[in-house]
């Protein structure tokens, strides 16, 4: 048993049936986007419920996605356990060693990738005019001002005409800003500037402006949040990123000159 | 010439000179295969400086933008690789400027042109993004010809293949990387279920896949090679049909 689950045969066939998996979800996108979309605006423990009903073949679509990287992380990490990390404790070999800690860190991206899916919790497209505030879990977030400096007359636009004209020189990403206080209970515990791309980030929580809209008549420019709340997301990039480099650090130290 | 003219006078001349790259290495004029692919090279770098000048940022997408890149990066790299050759490589120059036809070929009626400017551009992560996207398709497109050329026994390109495929690895997850960020600050996750994440993915998988052949498929070239290619392949498709 040990050999077949750490075998690069079933590493390989696992990544086909991974691929084939995908490009059923990219036609899925094509075919039956909303299906997606409450993916998206929903956690995901909350939508398998609501796809149970609504779309059962989404659901079993994600089962299928979810056995299958389950396979592959497994099979990660027999591999590591088996063969490779009996190569990299002899003294000296660099290469060996490398090539174990790629598979390791390969495995904990796989394992914070899964996890961020399933773990904190989401809300989306919550739109707050100026003095509006929102509950979402112990917190309270109140938009406390919305600034939009830039011409209003934009956020009136169609979808593909906003595209259009809303380039750098007319909208700016540091002049047009919402400013958020958030409460957890009574206490307020941060009072900031929230730009796109750029959230207010207390903790694990994370208030993301996602865009401004038309705001009430004779009022200023609503906000579209997005509020999450998960203690993965710094720790998946880092992860993500000592990968990157171990990667290469591997392909430097194993460049055979041609 | 003006710059609204000059994005369609240099496709026109990386056509001909692509044109005239296969010409030569097809027959057999191999001392003149490697200066047109220096020149083609030379006229994609002209095309990122365009951009680079114009628009305040590197190329990020678009038929003009993604040529230049990409045939820009394939082509140094090409130009770096064949330096070394003591005979001749026919083989190598052929794939090259047959692979550069296909992408010259891909964009053929869309319009040479400059993208829009968006509000997104200012961002770093944005820019890092879309531009190492097209680093690395360049340079999955040099290992696929690399593959290619190591069809026929020739150790030193399938060597050569596999140094490129884990290089192009790095710089695709860098740009996903960016991307993710991206994706965090703007929508709040760093994983988005539609289809162009799926696609990301994919295309990851496959880069897995190549590195990870059974033996019974390690051993014939025709799968090694099917294997390298893929990789090219698809992110050509997402870049130019996504």
């Amino acid at each position: 048993m040990f050999p077949f689950l750490s075998s690069v045969r079933l590493t390989f066939y696992t990544l086909i049936a991974l691929v084939v998996i995908l490009s059923i979800g990219v036609c899925l996108g094509y075919l039956n986007k909303p299906a997606l979309d409450l993916m998206n605006h929903h956690p995901l423990v909350d939508w398998t419920v609501l796809a149970a009903h609504r779309d059962p073949l989404v659901l079993a679509w994600f089962g299928l996605l979810c056995l299958a990287s389950a396979i592959l992380l497994i099979n990660g990490i027999f591999c590591c356990a088996g063969r490779q990390f009996t190569l990299a404790r002899h003294p000296g070999s660099m290469k060996h060693k490398l090539f174990f800690v790629i598979h390791l860190v390969f495995i904990l991206v796989l394992t914070c990738h899964g996890l961020l899916l399933v773990i904190g919790s989401k809300e989306s497209r919550i739109s707050l005019s100026r003095g509006d505030s929102h509950r979402f879990g112990p917190y309270r977030i109140e938009a406390a001002g919305v600034t939009f400096a830039d011409d209003p007359g934009l956020l009136a636009l169609p979808y593909r005409e906003q595209r259009k004209m809303m380039t750098r020189e007319n909208f700016s990403l540091i002049r047009n800003y919402a400013r958020i206080r958030l409460y957890h209970g009574e206490t307020l515990v941060a009072d900031s500037r929230v730009h796109i791309l750029a959230p207010l980030c207390h903790k694990g929580l994370r208030v993301t402006l996602v865009e401004f809209a038309q705001g009430r008549p004779d009022q200023s420019p609503s906000i579209v949040l997005t509020l999450t709340d998960s203690p993965l997301n710094m720790i998946f990039f880092i992860v993500y990123a000592l990968m990157i480099l171990t990667l290469a650090g591997f392909t430097a130290l194993t460049w055979k000159a041609t | 010439m003006t710059p609204d003219t000059f994005p369609q006078t240099l496709y026109t001349a990386i056509l001909i000179l692509t044109v005239s790259e296969f010409i030569a290495a097809a027959a057999g004029k191999n001392v003149f295969s490697r200066p047109l692919l220096g020149l083609r090279t030379l006229a994609c770098a002209c095309g990122v400086a365009f951009v680079w000048v114009n628009s305040g940022h590197p190329p990020l997408f678009g038929p003009f933008e993604a040529l230049a890149q990409i045939l820009f990066v394939s082509g140094s790299l090409g130009l770096m690789f064949s330096r070394r050759f003591d005979g001749p490589a026919l083989s190598f120059f052929i794939w090259h400027s047959l692979s550069a036809a296909g992408i010259v070929f891909l964009v053929r009626n869309q319009p040479m042109t400059l993208n829009q400017d968006y509000f997104m551009y200012a961002n770093p992560w944005v820019i890092l993004f879309f531009t190492l996207r097209l680093a690395a398709a360049g340079t999955f497109v040099h290992c696929a010809v690399q593959y290619l050329s190591a069809v026929k026994g020739n150790t030193i390109f399938r060597q050569g293949g596999r140094n490129t495929l884990l290089a192009g690895a790095c710089i695709y997850l860098s740009s996903e990387w960016a991307g993710s960020l991206w994706a965090l600050n703007w929508m709040g996750d760093a994983w988005h279920w539609s289809r162009g994440f799926f696609k990301a993915a994919i295309l990851f998988l496959l880069i897995m896949g190549a590195s990870h052949l059974p033996a019974r498929l390690q051993i014939r070239p025709v799968a090694r090679c099917a294997a390298g290619v893929l990789p090219a392949v698809f992110i050509l498709w997402m870049i130019f049909y996504h």
